[in-house]
């Protein structure tokens, strides 16, 4: 017998100071809720797309989700479907600048073989970027099951970083996941999904990184595999979209990676490069250029963490720029582009440190400067709700058992586990500047005190430490959903605190991994592919799937929805309506751009 | 000069195939002039040109001692060794924490960057007052001083060429702009990045290794062998550059105390690096004690004087170091009472700061040496291929 409760219907609004008297003094106080959810916690893991872990998964209860399982790409034992022309991939000619459209030269007769790119072995070594020897060189050219090759990881509950470690021996390399590349991928909506090897494999991460050349831009096929879900992988996470709610339609907000999309998550926004606040000009060598490197089939002139970084988007000369307001000017789209704005659409390490230090700018310093970007931080104390963004690895508690295990000082430690591009929070000049914000940031083992203890505040960000998160090359599926397991375990153990708290379970984006969903242009910057999205909480509605457009501006739209909050500021994206289905699409917003404030997943 | 114009020379400058397009600007001739010039320093026989000798790679001159002797007389040492100049356009900002994120790792890789061996300028023009003022470098009293030579230098046409009158105003402006013209200096002219080893040779496909030195480049990458390339890259960088061979990155090695050096005499005194003397700012950040930023190896075969004390005289001896420090310590450290005083240049209650992780610097009782004498003659052979051409 669990102990889920039924929405109280009656009770809509409850005030904080009944929660703050329940559990403590780290609840939110002054505040009410619009629904009975009076803590929300959102854990953010990394790198799957939905179609990654959920290609074949055929719901318990019957409801409809788009999956290549439901479209026929592939059948449920993963193999390929009736429809599987849909996602196979083609190449592409040469053209002499960025385009979203190149056009196709014919399909590829097999899918690259997949490299062991960003793959750490299970003592934390990294691998050579060579080919993937346990893939077969001969897989069709579109979505393929990676487990048929490579099994699924075990890792017990609760995980321990042995176990962690071991599951790297089934870890797979990570595809490139960077801006102009995924802008290219989708072509913007996705309308044909067909262009993702062929980007992965003729410019890969950029040049400007270490030992990148355009002869061999070190990406394979990997981007095309999935888990097989129907075929027993990810049980627990099956489990879990069974018997609480999944959306099929839930995206990640920008085009790219994990600081652009983690930093959306607070802002609603991206990142500028200004100094003291005022609009300036980024470095040289770090402004985006995607046109093609002559002699090259579309190997970026200056793209990588080393190199570009930042976009002038409102200057359709730039490069790479032109070709996307065409799309949004077509769409009748707008850009949300400020002229002589530099924004950062890729991962660069945030410009304070975790001690509040200035970090020094520079060409070859890779760093953004602090950013005055209004976030959900300052947005909920300013209205006196409780928040803490819990990041692993942040805290020496984190690390004692990576220090003692691997030998390491608590730095080595925290550069293997902390994730510095997936904390947004720590670029911002207001909450670094401001003491009684910044000790809010914390690690998760005041994560698991806290749960505890009762002193969870309203609203709690999770972050998994690099090994646990689901990143491929440094973790597993599997890893992330024994982190899941564990955390999910240790709210319910606390009866009071489950009663009226929903667990959001995501990932910051979809890692460059194939998705066959539609993308809504929402603005220059996104959104990007769908990611799982998870609804855990007696107040979910059981066993649903649901279709209703979101992103992670809908997670700040729930949470000012519940705390009576305005929008972050009058550019963010929490601003946008809730979708109103196309009637022939449920996937579509009729009134584009719009984004939902994931209510429709609860039952209250 | 705009930045823009700094950085595209760089990239010319630095971009590994690419032969520099633009000739040297006024500013950095001026800079070549500077470099030179004895009567820059207080005693009139010390330039720039003195300790960072262009005949050897821009570091110590042949006939040079374990640290300089400088100052009014000539008669005041130094405390660290000479670094050589070259390969230094790609050094980032000082920071505490530098990122990386490729595809093979996302990491912080822990304090980085900076000119000086403990990074204590920030610019190339930063760097160049350190040894203008030093008083036992060129020991100017101060900017008038040095602003006095300037102008009685034999180039003030040059100054007006390259900064035009105003240049010359003021003590400040003058002495800023003499810094100014030997950073274009060192980071325009080729000599300073010639990538012209027999490596760099061996990269573009125009000279073979012998097998001996090709084994050696082998265990230099191994992680598990040399691991030298954890910190001293051999891989061409962001954009195609030349390997620099350094990352920049600081770390304590607990190399032992040398008791050439003449600070040394004083047996509380420590060199800490990171932590000072020199530089003060992270006094207070004991976690950083003892930490001395990694040099490049490019020449490093030419230098009589390894690491920042000078303590080893050999690479093989530099590379035995490494693997031997702590399966014998009695090789590397004055006796003690209890055993050889391990890591005995840092004060007992920082000597925790030494680096135990990374091989080879990882060894624990039990596990064979990293590497055997044939394998270290096997890495010094490739770190020889590591000199320019003369």
């Amino acid at each position: 017998m669990n102990t889920e409760l039924p929405g109280s219907a009656g009770r809509r609004r409850r005030t904080a100071l009944a929660a703050a008297a329940a559990l403590g003094a780290g609840a939110a106080f002054g505040a009410q809720t619009a629904t009975p959810i009076e803590h929300l916690i959102v854990i953010v893991g990394e790198n799957h797309s939905f179609d990654t872990l959920f290609a074949t998964y055929a719901p318990r209860s019957g409801a409809s989700v788009r999956n290549l399982r439901s479209q026929g790409i592939v059948n449920a034992d993963g193999t390929p479907g009736p429809r599987f022309a849909q996602a196979v991939q083609q190449r592409a000619l040469p053209t002499t600048h960025f385009t979203l459209n190149p056009p196709r030269a014919g399909a590829f007769v097999n899918l690259p073989q997949p490299r062991l790119t960003g793959v750490l072995d299970p003592l934390l070594q990294n691998l050579k970027p060579v080919t993937d020897r346990r893939f077969p060189q001969q897989l069709a050219p579109g979505p393929f099951p990676i487990t048929r090759y490579v099994p699924y990881a075990a890792v017990r509950n609760p995980p321990t970083l042995a176990g962690t470690m071991a599951a790297l021996a089934n870890s797979t390399g990570d595809p490139v996941h960077r801006f102009f590349q995924m802008w290219q991928q989708t072509g913007g909506d996705n309308a044909a999904p067909d262009l993702y090897a062929w980007v992965a494999v003729s410019t890969g991460i950029g040049g400007d990184n270490d030992g990148m050349s355009p002869q061999d831009p070190q990406q394979g096929g990997e981007l095309m595999g999935f888990v097989n879900m129907q075929g027993g992988d990810a049980a627990y996470l099956r489990s879990l979209a069974d018997r609480y709610a999944i959306s099929d339609n839930y995206h990640q907000s920008i085009m790219g990676g994990t600081g652009a999309n983690f930093y959306a998550l607070s802002t609603g926004d991206v990142a500028v490069y200004n100094h003291d606040g005022v609009l300036a000009t980024p470095p040289e060598n770090q402004i985006e250029n995607p046109d093609p490197l002559p002699g090259t089939e579309n190997f970026y002139r200056r793209d990588g963490f080393m190199g570009g970084s930042y976009v002038n988007c409102a200057d359709a000369s730039q490069p790479g720029v032109g070709a996307i307001l065409q799309v949004l000017a077509a769409k009748g789209v707008a850009s949300r582009c400020l002229p002589g704005a530099y924004y950062l659409v890729n991962n660069l390490a945030a410009g304070f440190d975790l001690d509040g230090h200035v970090q020094p700018l520079g060409p070859n310093n890779f760093v953004y400067p602090p950013q005055d970007v209004p976030t959900i931080a300052e947005a909920l104390s300013a209205r006196g709700v409780g928040w803490k963004w819990y990041s692993g690895g942040r805290d020496a508690d984190d690390l004692a058992i990576d220090m003692r295990t691997l030998h390491l000082s608590l730095q080595a430690a925290r550069g293997q586990q902390y994730n510095f591009t997936g904390d947004p929070l720590v670029a911002s000049r207001a909450v670094m500047t401001r003491p009684d914000l910044r000790a809010r940031l914390q690690g998760l083992a005041a994560f698991r005190r806290d749960i505890a203890s009762g002193r969870l505040p309203a609203v709690s960000f999770v972050v998994p430490k690099n090994l646990d998160s689901g990143h491929p090359g440094y973790s597993v599926i599997a890893s992330y959903e024994a982190f899941l397991r564990d955390t999910i375990g240790a709210v319910r153990a606390n009866q009071r605190l489950w009663a009226h708290t929903a667990i959001i379970a995501t990932a910051d984006e979809g890692g460059g991994y194939f998705d066959s969903g539609y993308i809504q242009i929402v603005d220059f910057f996104g959104d990007g592919p769908r990611v799982p999205l998870f609804v855990i909480s007696p107040y979910a509605r059981r066993g649903h799937i649901d279709h209703v457009y979101n992103d992670h501006a809908s997670i700040l739209k729930f949470v000012e929805y519940n705390w009576g909050l305005a929008p972050l500021s009058a550019r963010s994206r929490d601003n946008l309506a809730n979708p109103v289905a196309d009637a022939a699409d449920p996937y579509k917003p009729a009134n584009s751009p719009a984004v939902g404030d994931l209510r429709s997943l609860f039952s209250f | 000069m705009t930045a823009g114009r700094i950085l595209g020379l760089l990239c010319v400058m630095l971009s590994h195939a690419a032969p520099a397009a633009d000739s040297p600007s006024a500013a950095a001739q001026l800079g070549r002039l500077l470099f030179a010039d004895r009567s820059l320093s207080a005693s009139g026989r010390l330039s720039c040109a003195s300790c960072h000798d262009p005949g050897n790679a821009y570091a110590a001159p042949p006939t040079a001692t374990v640290v300089m002797l400088g100052g009014p007389a000539l008669d005041r040492p130094g405390l660290r060794t000479v670094p050589s100049l070259r390969y230094l356009g790609d050094t980032p900002r000082f920071t505490r924490h530098y990122y990386v994120s490729t595809a093979r790792e996302r990491q912080d890789r822990g304090p980085t960057g900076g000119f000086m061996r403990d990074g204590r300028a920030d610019t190339l023009r930063a760097q160049v007052l350190l040894p203008w003022f030093d008083p036992a470098e060129m020991a100017n009293a101060d900017p008038v001083s040095l602003a006095a030579r300037l102008r009685a230098a034999p180039y003030r046409a040059q100054f007006v060429q390259a900064f035009g009158a105003d240049a010359l105003q003021t003590d400040a402006a003058l002495v800023a702009r003499a810094a100014e013209a030997i950073e274009r200096f060192e980071l325009e002219d080729p000599e300073f990045h010639p990538y012209s080893s027999r490596y760099d040779q061996f990269l573009a496909g125009r000279a073979a290794l012998t097998a001996q030195e090709l084994r050696g480049l082998r265990l230099f990458a191994d992680p598990a062998k040399g691991n030298c390339a954890e910190c001293h890259p051999h891989d061409s960088g962001p954009g195609g550059r030349g390997p620099a061979f350094t990352d920049f990155s600081y770390h304590a090695l607990g190399v032992p105390r040398n008791p050439q050096i003449p600070a040394n005499r004083e047996i509380r005194f420590f060199d800490l690096g990171l932590c000072g003397p020199r530089r003060t700012d992270l006094a207070g950040e004991r976690w950083y004690c003892g930490f001395f930023k990694t040099p490049t190896l490019r020449n490093v075969a030419r230098r009589q004087f390894l690491f920042h004390n000078g303590r080893f005289s050999t690479l093989t001896d530099a590379v035995r170091f490494y693997v031997e420090r702590d399966r014998r310590p009695q090789l590397w450290y004055p006796r003690g009472a209890g055993g050889p005083r391990r890591f005995d240049d840092l004060p007992a209650a920082l000597r925790a700061n030494v680096n135990r992780s990374d091989a080879p610097l990882n060894w624990r009782a039990g596990m064979p040496p990293a590497l055997d004498a044939g394998e270290i003659d096997d890495l010094v052979a490739f770190l020889r291929t590591l000199d320019d051409a003369q």
